[in-house]
């Protein structure tokens, strides 16, 4: 299960809805086993199907979830006309086995729905979103 | 190759012992990190990955290694939009 703060799990889908047409991607943390904490990332590819974080970004982003003593609780990405699944581009592209992948669907632009996923050497296994 | 020398390097923020002079593919081989997979920062400057072979670490360097966050819908519209 992943627990989200509603005020971040709410940061989240309004990132999603401000960069379309373009995929949004960012990350959530939080010092406890709540995400409270949102980082919005840059899409360095700037793409409708596809997305990529800027690796200064990350690094930047990083250090500060260090310094401010957080954990990276999940990893988020927007689908902009497709179901919230993972794709077989974001399997083969998941490194991190212990932390969400969390992706908002906007095929229905006014009802955004976010799922959460672990996946690990390919497989995947949904999980729920706890809001609190 | 010192092999029996070490010397400390910051790594991802925590002080670790290392072989002396290792390089970063080493160190990423060390810990079963495949250099495609991830972006290594060497002192606060990114790394070109053709460069992590010859590049050698010297004591108190501050390494950042990072996985690739990336992806996508493509491959989904692929399969959902395939079958129809």
């Amino acid at each position: 299960m992943l627990k989200v703060a509603k005020p971040c799990y709410e940061e989240m889908i309004e990132d999603a809805k401000r960069r379309l047409p373009n995929e949004a991607c960012g990350l959530l943390a939080g010092k406890g086993d709540v995400a409270d904490v949102f980082y919005g990332m840059t899409n360095s590819e700037q793409n409708s199907v596809s997305y990529m974080m800027d690796p200064q970004e990350q690094f930047q982003v990083a250090k500060e979830m260090r310094r401010r003593g957080e954990a990276m609780r999940g990893i988020y990405h927007s689908h902009v006309a497709t179901q919230a699944y993972p794709s077989a581009k974001d399997v083969s592209l998941a490194f991190y086995p212990n932390v969400h992948y969390v992706i908002v669907s906007l095929e229905e632009r006014q009802h955004p729905q976010a799922r959460a996923f672990r996946i690990e050497e390919g497989s995947v296994r949904e999980e729920p979103i706890e809001l609190v | 190759m010192n092999k029996g020398y070490t010397m400390i390097v910051t790594v991802n923020g925590k002080k670790e012992e290392v072989q002396d002079r290792i390089s970063v593919t080493d160190l990423l081989t060390s810990r079963k990190i495949r250099a495609e997979m991830v972006s290594v920062e060497l002192n606060g400057t990114i790394l070109h990955r053709d460069t992590f072979g010859a590049t050698r670490l010297s004591d108190g360097d501050k390494v950042e290694f990072i996985y690739y966050m990336g992806g996508g819908s493509e491959g989904l519209q692929c399969t959902v939009y395939g079958v129809l």
